[in-house]
């Protein structure tokens, strides 16, 4: 073809004028099948016909041209309906009334499993209310476990849980209500466990998973399994339908089973749900009762700037932008944040070496990280890569540091950083 | 006086392998020692095997270092009783007010589940993760350590079982010579007539469950983060987008306003309502625990 283009120039013309965008463009698929009558065609003067190119720019259904303008509205509405009901026409063998309703606006089915065969408990750690990400792979362990046997999953959280459960795969939802005089001193691992050992009992529970995550799943999954008297698998990095992987000997050795029925599973076990979502049924609220001789007595007040960097809440963070560093210090005081910097304040010696937050430092993974003075050089964004929250104060309104931030200010750091610690001591005796 | 028994095991190195003092073991006993002051501590280990080999005593003997006299040493009989079981018989004689162990093993299943399963086996409360201990007469105040370097306090009932993680103050050295001079106490079997009935035959394959199947662990692919839902363009958003903040951008406050939004967006975070600490730190405090600053920090 592209012989012919360029011979039939060279008969009538003396000299040899090659045209090579003409000729990449006379090849490009993509061209031909947007402009099937375009430029290259009438270049080499006869009707070029790609038999590909329109093969696939034609439906395969309706056999019209289909022009893709890369919006996926119009491709999703057309495509999802006919998936989902297979799907989930096999949840359930006992589930007459397992239906397909996908939701108009999100096109996600939503799955009614009314006669569930067995039931699986899994018992989420949350985080503030929420669903943390171990929450959501060990409801996708759950799910796995429940459909190899026509089950349903039952989560059970605390009474304070805001999150969509539904979304992420549970069919029926019980929480945990403090009782008593004072509900506050209930010690709420071992009230739970007492809770949870009964559920299993009321619900002839399958399995029990737990998040394996400290102060949370792995005491409340422990002491569940110890009172079960049960043989638990902990530290499961895999949680399949007929196997679980667990790590042992700290790391050095796993073990490979049959998924027993008390687990405690750690971070990417399965996948969690997509794609669909679960009744979420709320059941009866199941009471905790205060167990004998543990009485919380509540938080302790604690310096929170002495917390290791890794494991801090709140970071404040200075880079080559700051030179006041009493205010620094004092601000931080303030805050009750802990002090980190960036490799350049520590190479200068203004921050200890153990404070450096970077790829050559310490990756923090507070909930919220304030920036003073630190443009954001890829090394240190790396660091913060898992940050939940980023407040930036800089002085340059095109650092990167300022487009990763979620709250960008641009001032100069030296006359915030005593504003906000002035502000805070005003604050501080109403709070 | 109080009993404090402290359940030690032999750990293993995670670069060598070879046999030591098990971090957390040592953590236990080091609250022991300094948080039971006055209190008669009772150092205990029940031995996998018949007999100790020299790496084992090694690693038994640095917890000797740390200023024991002497440790009970439950010796595995014959044919072996599980480890387990001769504890329980020990402790059931021992009656002690306070039984500290580590979270977990280095060697074995590790899997933490020893000291639940003698609460529940002694009928005895269980506080995990405790960092200080303070006896008073029949009850004891205790500290949790909680993720995010929170503390929670506890009052218990004595007897009680605690546990100790990484958030418990690190361990001291252990002294070479009083390590020699200290006693090693063999004690056979446990008591004879309660073991022929509460003892179990040794497994064949350890304390392995049937068709369980031991391999070296192996590292796994971390699994990339998709987006299940949605086309092919929404998936490849969801993996390559980086991620940005929701970016408000605020420019020309001055500094009260620019301070002012600061501690909004803290407030709003659940994070402002910290109560200042009265005095700016002068210095930084030992930053494994933060509790370490009110008077046992390392000398």
């Amino acid at each position: 073809m592209s012989e012919r283009s360029t011979r039939r120039p060279r008969r009538n013309v003396a000299v040899l004028r090659r045209d090579p965008r003409a000729e990449r463009s006379a090849w490009s698929m993509s061209s031909a099948a947007s402009a099937p009558s375009g430029s290259a065609s009438a270049m080499a003067g006869s009707q070029r016909i790609d038999p590909r190119a329109l093969r696939a720019a034609r439906d395969p259904v309706s056999g019209r041209i289909r022009i893709d303008r890369s919006s996926p509205a119009p491709s999703a509405s057309g495509r999802l309906p006919s998936a989902p009901p297979s799907r989930t026409a096999e949840q359930g063998p006992g589930s007459e009334a397992a239906k397909g309703q996908a939701a108009a606006a999100s096109a996600v089915t939503l799955v009614v499993i009314e006669h569930p065969r067995s039931i699986v408990i899994a018992v989420p750690e949350l985080d503030r209310g929420r669903l943390t990400a171990l929450d959501r792979d060990l409801l996708g362990a759950a799910r796995l476990l429940a459909d190899a046997h026509g089950g349903a999953v039952l989560a059970v959280v605390e009474a304070g849980c805001i999150d969509d459960l539904g979304a992420a795969g549970a069919d029926r939802v019980v929480r945990l209500q403090p009782t008593g005089s004072n509900p506050g001193q209930i010690h709420l691992p071992a009230a739970a466990a007492a809770a949870l050992v009964e559920l299993a009992q009321q619900y002839e529970a399958a399995h029990l998973l737990f998040a394996d995550a400290p102060g949370g799943g792995a005491d409340l999954g422990r002491r569940v399994a110890a009172r079960m008297g049960v043989h638990p698998a902990v530290h499961v990095k895999l949680a399949g339908a007929h196997e679980a992987v667990s790590l042992t000997a700290a790391g050095r050795t796993e073990w490979v089973r049959k998924p027993p029925r008390v687990m405690l599973v750690e971070a990417g076990c399965a996948e969690p749900v997509s794609g669909r979502r679960h009744e979420a049924r709320e059941l009866p609220a199941a009471l905790l009762e205060p167990s004998p001789g543990l009485i919380d007595l509540g938080a302790v007040k604690v310096d929170r700037s002495a917390v290791p960097l890794a494991e801090a809440e709140l970071i404040l963070s200075a880079g080559a932008g700051v030179t006041d560093w009493t205010a620094f210090h004092a601000l931080a005081a303030r805050l009750g944040a802990v002090e980190a910097g960036s490799r350049v304040v520590c190479d200068l010696g203004h921050l200890p070496r153990d404070r450096q937050v970077g790829a050559s430092g310490s990756i923090v993974e507070p909930r919220v990280y304030v920036a003073l003075g630190i443009s954001g050089a890829p090394q240190h964004l790396q660091g913060i890569a898992r940050c939940e929250r980023v407040v930036a104060v800089n002085a340059d309104a095109h650092a990167p540091m300022i487009q990763r931030a979620d709250l960008a200010i641009v001032a100069d750091v030296q006359r915030v950083m005593p504003a906000l610690a002035a502000l805070i001591e005003q604050q501080a005796p109403r709070g | 006086m109080a009993d404090v028994a402290v359940l030690l095991s032999v750990g293993q190195h995670p670069a060598s392998g070879r046999a030591r003092r098990a971090d957390l073991d040592a953590r236990a006993l080091e609250l022991a020692l300094v948080e039971c002051e006055g209190a008669r501590i009772h150092a205990i280990h029940a031995a996998a095997a018949p007999d100790l080999d020299t790496a084992s005593e090694a690693a038994l003997r640095d917890y000797l270092g740390m200023g024991l006299e002497c440790l009970t040493l439950l010796a595995a009989p014959e044919g072996g009783a599980d480890a387990e079981h001769r504890l329980l018989a020990h402790l059931r004689q021992l009656r002690p007010d306070v039984i500290l162990c580590g979270a977990a093993a280095e060697r074995g299943e590790a899997s933490g589940m020893l000291p639940y399963r003698l609460a529940e086996a002694l009928g005895l409360p269980l506080v995990a993760n405790a960092v200080s201990v303070a006896l008073r007469g029949d009850t004891a105040r205790i500290i949790q350590a909680l993720p995010r370097g929170a503390r929670k306090a506890l009052r218990v009932n004595l007897p009680v079982v605690l546990t100790v993680d990484r958030a418990a103050p690190p361990a001291r050295m252990a002294a070479f010579g009083p390590a020699r001079r200290a006693r090693i106490d063999v004690r056979a079997g446990g008591p004879a007539g309660a073991d022929a009935t509460t003892s179990q035959p040794a497994h064949p394959h350890g304390d392995r469950p049937e068709g369980c199947v031991e391999r070296p662990a192996r590292v796994r692919p971390r699994r990339l983060r998709t987006m299940g839902s949605g086309g092919a363009s929404e998936r490849l958003r969801g993996i390559s987008a980086v991620r940005a903040g929701t970016g408000s951008r605020l420019e020309g406050l001055d500094a009260e306003q620019a301070a002012r939004a600061v501690w909004r967006f803290l407030q709003d975070e659940g994070l402002a309502a910290s109560t200042p600490v009265a005095e700016p730190r002068t210095s930084r405090v030992n930053a494994d625990s933060p509790l370490s600053g009110q008077g046992e920090s390392a000398q």
